[in-house]
């Protein structure tokens, strides 16, 4: 294949599987299809059917292109995964509507999908292969984890759509107390999807991370700088998913009950937690058993890479993954398990030693004088606010706020109207011209639809003859 | 594998042990400072004491979040403690997470803290969670690449290989500016993600400011005593990972008793001696403004963008 048509079979590539994927700027469509879906079909698309499109992505890339490529191939792939994590995930955070917020995680995490894939790319080219194969491997890994835990937890928004009927998290709180099982499995994909130790996000993550931190071996100063920037770039967009996914538990969970379908919400039935829990009890061994789940994707990308690279990634026995060197790095996800178990034992013991277990006293929270009421709570707008103001540049945010103050005093509010808008930035800047620049050429053609039937018969008339023209 | 059970015991011992007398000297400088005689250095572990005997006092609004979180806390803060060399420059549990799992074992416990916030349902607990959660995303880039500038260095991002290298002076750079560079972001992350002056106050209850005390505000009893040890762990981490990482000079790198003796020695009076720099430090700047805190962690940000470049312009 000449040159020139294996960039444009990369390009479009990139473009056509990159929107099923979400990458951004091609991701506009994904928050809206993806919440629209009853809950159960919206875990198989977020978890399933997108990575069909990462499916695709190697195999024409690794497999149809023959892992053959230059440097800037794997580069544009490491900064459209880089963007896609880091937007997907800001945007998440702006989200109240629990089921659109974890669809802009799916963004997020295909973006660090493709943080994996494209590091491997890059190493592809340099002719690194146990490197490249590393990428792959954790890009793999990560798919196969997002499946997991985004499965898990739009089970879980579903459960708590059928339980409120609303997805809006502002009517949610003290769900916890109502719904335990749910609340449970909730918070072990929570954790998971925010890459804390010792769940499966976080195994993929690392793994991620490792790839990137190789890039000093690259013989390119750019790329030698531009990995590690990723990786802090994947640094934030973790701790911002962190974030997103306390404020998500935190303000459905937690505290009082914001609103009468809060309050009156029961646990769903048996069958909806049995399929919970099994996603929730997959997430934690896809953590706890990294030395099973590697062997398993090396068989994937040996074939790719050229070579196998299982006997590097897991040392002692395979308690240790070790990506390429036991020097350069390690991780032993039981062992740190083991370890929080233990050390939570050890403070139980501490509290028992020193303290003896005094009896606790139950008490309604301090309100400065008045019973705490739902309304004094954070809300989940409020809990943002901050990121929102620091971020301002990419959230272009709108703040509009009415106050209708009482005749006598101008101190005193009668009511007040606050709202505010995040600038869809894609939509408007991106999408919109393209839209209206169709529309124009549409309307400039409508003059020769003239609503005569003898005129488009003359069309007809003349299309043949030209059309015969061409035949002699 | 008896050998790597006591190290870790004894390597939790001192952790526990040196936590609460790095908070007590941190006071005591700054009350110096101030011309006040201030607590005596021990004042913390009586605290502890008796915060330990004390009846805890629960919300009827929470859940088993809040009372599970201080374990959790306590256990991921010292398991984050137990991956960084104290005294001995290969810790048996280095195999188990490099310098990434060191700072996600401290996000495990940042996020739990978090939820505890949100979870009495009082307006301070969600202020405090919700700084929180600025702070955190602000300095964790900035940590990330200061940590992989001196992973650089030593061709390895395993805290136990970096100080083991760096004690026998193996792979040290001739220009010193990129250990500079990461050694002042490094600084930087420290001190916000301990709490201390100029990012947040510990000493301070006033709802305007503080982050930390906040989100921790509902804690009482023998909860607080775990919450206020895991803070002092954070602080003992972060200080010996500083400590050992760019002046590991002194750690035993043998399993020689002697020179454990002097490890343990010599990690004593360098972490003192960074307490006493933030006493200095929280004495002379006042507290940033929350929405000036981005600036100085931004400062963090490029000042490790920078040793990761000097670095690579001095390589090449």
């Amino acid at each position: 294949m000449p040159e020139g048509i294996r960039t444009l079979v990369f390009l479009m590539a990139l473009i056509g599987f990159g929107t099923k994927a979400g990458i951004v700027p091609l991701h506009v469509w994904l928050p809206y299809a993806h919440p629209s879906a009853p809950s159960h079909i919206s875990a198989l698309m977020s978890g399933v059917m997108i990575k069909t499109a990462i499916y695709a992505l190697v195999r024409v890339y690794f497999d149809f292109l023959g892992g053959q490529f230059p440097w800037w191939w794997g580069f544009i792939v490491l900064v459209i995964g880089a963007v896609s994590a880091l937007l997907g995930v800001m945007y998440a955070l702006m989200e109240h509507d629990l089921k659109s917020l974890l669809a802009y995680h799916s963004v997020e995490n295909i973006g660090i999908i493709l943080l994996g894939i494209g590091a491997g790319m890059i190493f592809q080219t340099y002719g690194l292969t146990e490197f490249a194969a590393l990428g792959l491997l954790a890009g793999l890994y990560h798919t196969i984890n997002h499946a997991m835990f985004k499965a898990l937890l739009f089970l879980g928004a579903g459960s708590l759509l059928y339980a409120t009927h609303t997805r809006n998290m502002e009517e949610y709180g003290g769900l916890l107390r109502r719904m335990p099982w749910t609340g449970a499995f909730f918070l072990i994909g929570a954790v998971s999807i925010s890459a804390l130790p010792p769940t499966n996000g976080f195994v993929s993550e690392w793994l991620v991370f490792q790839s990137l931190f190789l890039s000093f071996h690259l013989p390119a100063v750019l790329l030698k700088f531009m990995l590690p920037l990723a990786a802090a770039m994947l640094a934030l967009t973790s701790v911002l998913a962190l974030t997103c996914f306390a404020k998500a538990f935190g303000v459905s969970f937690l505290a009082l009950p914001r609103s009468s379908h809060a309050r009156q919400a029961e646990e769903v039935p048996i069958t909806m937690r049995i399929a919970m829990g099994l996603l929730a009890v997959v997430c934690v061994l896809l953590g706890l058993a990294p030395m099973v789940v590697v062997p398993m994707l090396d068989r994937v990308v040996a074939p790719f890479a050229g070579l196998s690279i299982e006997g590097k990634m897991l040392a002692l026995d395979g308690w240790a993954l070790a990506p390429v060197n036991v020097e350069f790095s390690s991780l032993s996800t039981p062992v740190l398990a083991l370890l929080l178990v233990a050390l939570s034992m050890l403070g139980l013991g501490l509290v028992a030693a020193f303290g003896g277990l005094v009896k606790q006293r139950y008490y309604k929270t301090w309100g400065c004088g008045i019973n705490l009421t739902p309304r004094m709570e954070y809300t989940a707008t409020g809990f943002v606010q901050p990121i929102k103001r620091i971020f301002g540049a990419i959230y272009q945010p709108t703040v509009k706020l009415e106050t209708e103050l009482l005749e006598e005093s101008l101190y005193f509010a009668k009511r007040r109207h606050f709202e505010f808008h995040i600038e869809p930035v894609f939509q408007k800047y991106f999408y919109d011209p393209v839209v209206a620049c169709f529309i124009g050429m549409a309307e400039r053609l409508r003059v020769i639809q003239r609503g005569s039937l003898h005129l488009y018969l003359a069309y007809i008339f003349v299309t043949l003859i030209v059309l015969l023209l061409f035949a002699v | 594998m008896l050998q790597a059970i006591i190290l870790v015991v004894a390597q939790t011992i001192v952790l526990l042990a040196v936590s609460p007398f790095l908070v007590g000297l941190i006071r005591k400088v700054k009350a110096r400072l101030q011309l006040r005689r201030g607590a005596s250095v021990l004042q913390p572990y009586a605290d502890l004491a008796k915060l330990f005997r004390k009846q805890p006092v629960v919300s009827t609004t929470t859940s088993w979040i809040f009372t599970a979180t201080p374990y959790i806390v306590f256990a991921s803060t010292l398991a984050a403690g137990l991956l960084v060399p104290i005294f001995v420059s290969r810790t048996p549990l280095d195999f188990a997470g490099n310098i990434i799992a060191v700072v996600y074992l401290l996000a495990l416990g940042t996020f739990f803290l978090m939820l505890a916030g949100l979870d009495a349902g009082s307006p301070f607990g969600g202020m405090g969670s919700s700084r929180e959660a600025i702070v955190a995303s602000l300095t964790e880039p900035a940590m990330i690449l200061s940590i992989f500038a001196i992973a650089l260095t030593k061709g390895s991002t395993n805290l136990s290989t970096i100080v083991h290298k760096t004690a026998l002076l193996e792979g040290i750079a001739m220009d010193p500016s990129p250990y500079l560079m990461a050694l002042a972001a490094l600084l930087i992350v420290a001190l916000a993600e301990t709490g201390r002056v100029p990012v947040d106050n510990p000493a301070t209850h006033l709802e305007l400011t503080m982050i930390h005390e906040a989100m921790v505000l509902e804690y009482s009893g023998r909860y607080l005593a775990l919450i206020e040890w895991a803070a002092g762990l954070k602080l003992a981490v972060f200080l010996s990972l500083i400590a050992n990482v760019f002046a590991p000079w002194g750690i035993a790198t043998t399993l020689a008793p002697t020179a454990m003796g002097i490890g343990l020695l010599a990690y004593l009076l360098k972490v003192s001696g960074l307490a006493v720099l933030i006493g200095i430090l929280e004495s002379m700047f006042a507290k940033l403004r929350l929405f000036r805190v981005t600036e100085l962690l931004g400062v963090a940000f490029i000042l490790a963008l920078l040793g990761l470049l000097f670095f690579y312009i001095l390589r090449s």
